[in-house]
């Protein structure tokens, strides 16, 4: 028996899905305006309150199970749970201004984004594997949808179906391999299966059942050799759509392949730090040089989703507490300053748009604060200090050096270089004099500029102060490394 | 003849996951590809319920109703969008959607 | 204590200023010119005082490796802060008349003050990585103040240049930092200054120990040859003269890419560790010093001029570096920095009188028409020129005389530099203020109001050597010296009192009363190899654009940046031909990416069960 106190906040998520399909119902049309905000706000309350510790823990390296053992929260799912909840509450915002709380869909479109959230927080928990694929799939589903959302347009669809046959597929490779690990270890229980990998390491069926698991989520964080999905979905998705990919979908892959490297299948660390390792820089480089000729701001950035999927790969490739927490920060900065890129993408442009790097022009003059959010993000992305992601990097590189080599040091720098520079692209295109037949732009609403801001200061925050968040992340770290 | 043991449920398993491999990269009609994910989750299902018979106690089996579940939903989703993509483009041959590239 | 005031001020004034008074420009500019005065005032307090600042706190804590915040204000720091708030403060007074009626004055200021935020960072950064954080920053703004107008293209694509570029030069900055942070354990410059002699063995011990010691040092000078613009990675500088005058006084004449050079003489007791990569350094110096002279005789521009001479200095300094007396490339940074500024400030006038008339040879005859604009730039000749009793000579003089005990070859090669120097500046003086107008803008040129008077005072007044003997400056240098200045023997002396004649009355008799570059109709073969900078940026070219139609297909939408260096070129062309051919792949059909998914996973899986 589940006791319902440990799923206080999922339960809660729950709920608001259920109060915004009612309230959908019946709600008339013109008390919707602040429906998102609502939303948001809701999911930022209950953020505060799991980062306060949601009562749960009664210290940071408290470990509480359920009865079956299936569902466990510590301080790294705590945090991802708190992650899960400021990367959804972003997500809402950015739907509320495209296509609009009034546009008809809105609501499902929450409860989706909400549905998607909620998978990431009981993945951040999963300590079986039937947890970790149903919270996975519940991610994954909602995502099809979202990214098919627009069914006017030809492209969001072509983008939904690739995604979902991709993805499809990737999952199944998934399952199977867990269904080899279930048969090597004789159990779905993480804690046995990691007894079993310790034990019984060179069992055959456990290694072709790891190696599945690894391709199935290398799918999920766009990690190459398994990333060629993720341009054509980026680009064919709405804008909180693609910021629910990679905020929410891709930060929920790196999550429980950290839970599994550092966790489940520790045992085998000498053995899977060198295709990690391998697999981060070409992902680096990939990501990094692919981008250079895009001419299209989404398509960018996909690449620019797949660079930085290879830092964090690489952060993973080294086996300590450093190279996880390192992952954590640098997963964090990205939330800000890419929360930061889309937001501005949405104030931007209409639902419609397709955002070619010549549609951002005269972006500067028609709305500065747009284009300081756009610029901000860009550099967040670039990693230019004293923004997070200069720290972020710095820590990845720390320990590449330090446990991978120089080599793929090396390759770190090289494919940051090159990423900066079609950053560099976006911003000269942002502040070019206006083309004609730029869309026009819709004022920037209160909620936008509310949203801005504070990603604006966290970015400044936890680059400027990276003790501000250290504590916290080290203590997930702690716990995931035991 | 002996009866079939483990390794016979486990090779088959593992030819039907490669013909719905096959069939998801090789077919052109996009209902036919949905049909062949389903052979794919399906081959992982019958490994899971042969491991499970095989001594792992009922926990596959378990597995395997939540998998026949979320598999439901997966293509509930993916008709709906072959339905919308039909609707709009008249066409569900998989070489018609390769806008998106490069 | 309080020397985080130094940095509070000018980002207070950024915040300010960036969030608030875009619009209401006077009281931007009066906010981020009373910080820049401020803090100028508050560092020379305390450098007078010799106050010592707080002790650290902690910054960050990962694990095996801290990082404290600490401000670093011993005599290196407290010389290069108060050379930069001061001509700072006197730009910023300056930018008041330049930016007038500019509708982006706001702007201007706040970035202004980022700047003098960034840089005074770096010379008040007591470890590496603050300094590299800086570092950045400084980038940043000068990336923003370049491409300030940035809706005219060239200026946004210089930003971006010189943005990129110095990005290269960070790479192996990066690098070098890392190096040093995982073999000695610690960034700090104490620390690190303490643990410097081991240096050599803990890096054979670890597991870094194939690289040889002058490659770490070599990583690392990296960083100044971006930031300091030195040869190959030059190519930013002369194209940075598309940003406001004001800003190439103050960014690119007298303060940022003097960081570099002060990076070089912070972190000598590593450089010093390595006699290779000290010569390595020395002849980057003057090799530098020596082409950027030879550029710059065929340049018309008054502004890149003075670009290509900013360069040609930059590399006496990282000579005087790499010949092992950072006291002379520190001497020499500080009084560059004054006449420099004044240079600049100077041509600004100039140009504004003009009507923004950048021509050498549509100038003539300002002498008579701006008096004051004309001394104060004669003044900064002279000290440019090394003429003696002018701050350029004792500075120069001294690099120079540590080349003839060090290295003749390089003695030489300065030499020869210096002889340039003087016979490219009195060509700009001859051709833009004596003589008869040779344009209409320039027959009804009018001298500016105070505001760009005032600072070109005061800056010619730092421009003469007796400011630089007595009093504060000289305790400073003193305490980095170690030593007295050398004295030369009386024919030494003679000799640096010839060279700067010799140029100037070459310059004189060549250039005196024509209206087009004599030197060029004399030799015009000479004058177009020097103005084509010896054709390395069309031999570049030429190449890449025979590679680039054999493989038209990939290089299909690759653009003209970059151009002007092989490694710069050569790094991003092969950089876009790869992103083309990996393009490829993302052929847009689902199957083929099924196909793809499906040969990785089969190779994974062989891999994890073969291994």
């Amino acid at each position: 028996m589940i006791h319902p106190s440990v799923l206080r906040l999922e339960l809660a998520v729950v709920g608001l899905m259920l109060a915004v399909l009612l309230g959908d119902a019946f709600a008339r049309k013109a008390s919707r305006r602040y429906w998102g905000a609502a939303v948001a706000a809701a999911l930022l309350a209950l953020a505060g309150y799991a980062a306060a510790g949601a009562g749960i823990l009664p210290n940071a390296s408290a470990r509480v199970f359920t009865a079956e053992g299936g569902f466990l929260v510590d301080a790294f799912a705590l945090w991802v749970k708190v992650f899960a909840l400021v990367a959804t509450a972003v997500c809402v915002l950015l739907t509320s201004r495209t296509p609009g709380e009034d546009a008809p869909g809105f609501a499902e479109q929450v409860v989706l984004q909400l549905g998607v959230g909620l998978g990431m927080m009981v993945l951040g928990s999963a300590r079986d594997l039937i947890s970790f694929y149903v919270s996975l799939e519940l991610m994954a589903i909602g995502l099809y949808l979202l990214v098919a959302w627009r069914k006017e347009d030809p492209l969001s669809l072509e983008a939904g179906v690739k995604y979902l046959v991709y993805g499809a597929m990737a999952s199944a490779i998934l399952l199977y391999g867990m269904a080899l690990v279930y048969g090597a270890a004789g159990s779905l229980e993480f804690g046995i299966i990691r007894q079993a990998a310790a034990t019984r390491s060179d069992s055959i069926v456990l290694l072709a059942g790891f190696a599945l698991l690894l391709a199935g989520l290398g799918f999920k964080v766009s990690a190459v050799p398994f990333h060629w999905w993720t341009p054509d979905a980026y680009e064919g998705a709405p804008v909180p759509s693609m910021a629910a990919l990679s905020l929410l979908s891709k930060p929920a892959g790196f999550i429980i392949l950290a839970r599994l490297l550092f966790d489940v299948f520790w045992p085998l660390h000498a053995m899977w730090q060198g295709p990690v390792a391998w697999a981060g820089a070409a992902t680096l480089l990939w990501g990094g040089l692919g981008g250079l000729s895009q001419t299209n701001l989404k398509r960018l950035l996909a690449y620019s989703g797949i660079s930085h999927s290879g830092f964090m790969l690489l952060a993973l490739a080294s086996p300590t507490r450093s190279g996880v927490a390192a992952m954590l920060y640098y997963l964090l900065a990205y939330l800000l300053s890419a929360g930061l890129v889309f937001t501005a993408m949405c104030g931007a442009a209409g639902p419609g748009a397709r955002y070619d790097l010549r549609d951002l022009s005269g972006l500067g003059r028609k709305s500065p604060w747009l284009a300081g959010a756009l610029l901000l993000g860009l550099f967040g992305l670039g990693g230019i200090p004293p923004l997070a992601g200069f720290f972020g990097k710095l820590l990845v590189i720390r320990c590449v050096v330090s446990e991978s080599g120089w080599g793929f040091a090396a390759a770190a720098v090289g494919g940051a270089v090159g990423s900066l520079y079609y950053y560099l692209v976006v911003v000269k295109a942002a502040l070019s004099p206006e083309e004609n037949g730029a869309p026009p732009i819709a004022p920037v609403g209160r909620s936008l500029r509310a949203l801005t801001a504070a990603l604006a200061f966290g970015l400044l925050l936890v680059g400027a102060w990276p003790a501000s968040v250290w504590g916290a992340l080290r203590n997930a770290a702690e716990a995931l490394c035991q | 003849m002996e009866p079939p043991g483990l390794n016979h449920w486990l090779v088959v398993s593992a030819m039907l996951f490669c013909i719905g491999a096959a069939g998801v990269v090789l077919r052109r009609n996009l209902l036919v590809v949905l049909m062949s994910l389903e052979i794919m989750l399906n081959a992982a299902n019958l490994a899971l319920v042969a491991f499970s018979r095989y001594g792992n106690g009922l926990d596959g089996q378990i597995f395997v109703f939540f998998v026949i579940t979320v598999a439901a939903a997966e293509v509930a989703v993916g008709l709906a969008i072959l339905v919308a993509l039909y609707r709009l483009c008249g066409t569900v041959r998989v070489s018609d959607i390769a806008t998106l590239k490069l | 204590m309080g020397h985080a005031f130094l940095l509070l001020l000018p980002l207070t004034a950024f915040a300010v200023g960036g969030l608030f008074l875009r619009r209401r420009h006077a009281l931007a500019a009066t906010v981020s010119t009373a910080s820049a005065l401020a803090s100028a005032a508050w560092a020379t307090w305390l450098a007078w005082a010799k106050a010592d600042p707080a002790a650290g706190a902690v910054w960050l804590d990962a694990g095996g490796f801290t990082v404290v915040f600490r401000l670093e204000w011993d005599a290196l720091a407290r010389l290069m802060a108060a050379v930069v708030t001061w001509v700072g403060a006197a730009i910023h007074v300056y930018s008041w008349g330049y930016m007038r009626g500019d509708p982006g004055t706001g702007r201007f200021f706040a970035f202004l003050s980022l700047f003098m935020f960034s840089m005074l960072g770096i010379v008040l950064a007591g470890n590496l990585v603050m300094m590299y954080v800086f570092w950045e920053l400084v980038g940043l703004s000068s990336y923003l103040l370049i491409g300030f107008w940035h809706e005219r293209a060239s200026a946004a694509d210089a930003g971006k240049k010189a943005f990129i570029v110095n990005k290269l030069g960070d790479f192996g900055f990066l690098l070098g930092i890392l190096v040093v942070w995982t073999v000695l354990g610690t960034v700090d410059f104490l620390d690190l200054q303490a643990a410097a002699p081991t240096f050599r063995d803990r890096l054979a011990a670890s597991p870094l120990g194939f690289l040889p010691l002058g490659a770490v040092a070599l990583l690392l000078f990296c960083g100044a040859v971006g930031k300091s613009a030195q040869f190959p990675l030059h190519v930013w500088l002369p194209d940075a003269m598309e940003g406001p005058t004001p800003v190439s006084a103050l960014i690119h004449a007298a303060t940022m890419v003097a960081a570099g050079v002060y990076m070089l003489c912070r972190l000598f007791f590593l450089f010093a560790l390595s006699p290779v990569a000290l010569e390595a350094i020395a002849w980057t110096g003057g090799l530098t010093a020596l082409l950027a002279a030879l550029w710059t005789v065929a340049q018309d521009d008054i502004k890149r001029v003075l670009a290509y001479s900013t360069l040609s200095q930059l590399g006496y300094m990282v000579m005087a570096v790499g010949l092992a007396s950072p006291h002379a490339a520190m001497f020499h940074l500080s009084t560059h920095a004054a006449f420099k500024a004044l240079l600049f400030l100077g041509a600004g006038s100039v140009i504004v009188a003009l009507h923004h008339e950048q021509d050498l040879w549509r100038m003539g005859g300002l002498w008579n028409r701006m008096r004051w604009t004309s001394v104060a730039f004669l003044v900064g000749m002279l000290a440019l020129c090394g003429v003696p009793f002018f701050a350029g000579a004792a500075s120069k003089d001294g690099i120079l005389l540590v080349a003839l005990r060090e290295n003749r070859a390089l003695f030489a090669l300065g030499a020869f530099t210096a002889l340039l120097t003087s016979l490219y500046m009195g060509r700009l003086f001859v051709a833009a203020f004596l003589g008869a107008p040779r344009g209409e803008a320039a027959a009804r040129a009018t001298e500016n109001g105070w505001v760009m008077k005032g600072p070109l005072a005061v800056l010619a007044l730092f421009s003469f050597a007796f400011a630089w003997r007595g009093g504060w400056a000289h305790d400073c240098l003193a305490t980095l010296v170690g030593a007295p200045m050398e004295h030369a023997p009386a024919v030494v002396h003679a000799f640096f009192i010839l060279i700067p004649l010799c140029g100037l009355l070459g310059a004189w008799a060549l250039y005196r009363e024509k209206p087009t570059d004599a030197l060029g109709q004399l030799f015009p073969g000479l004058r177009r190899a020097l103005a084509s900078k010896f054709l390395f940026d069309e031999f570049y070219l030429w190449l890449v654009r025979g590679v680039q139609e054999r493989f038209a297909a990939f290089l299909r939408g690759v653009d003209q940046w970059g151009v002007d260096g092989l490694g710069v070129r050569g790094v991003s062309l092969a950089a876009f031909c790869l992103g083309n051919v990996l393009r490829c792949f993302h052929s847009g059909s689902l199957q083929f990416y099924g196909f793809l998914l499906g040969l990785a996973t089969a190779a994974l899986l062989i891999f994890g069960v073969l291994r």
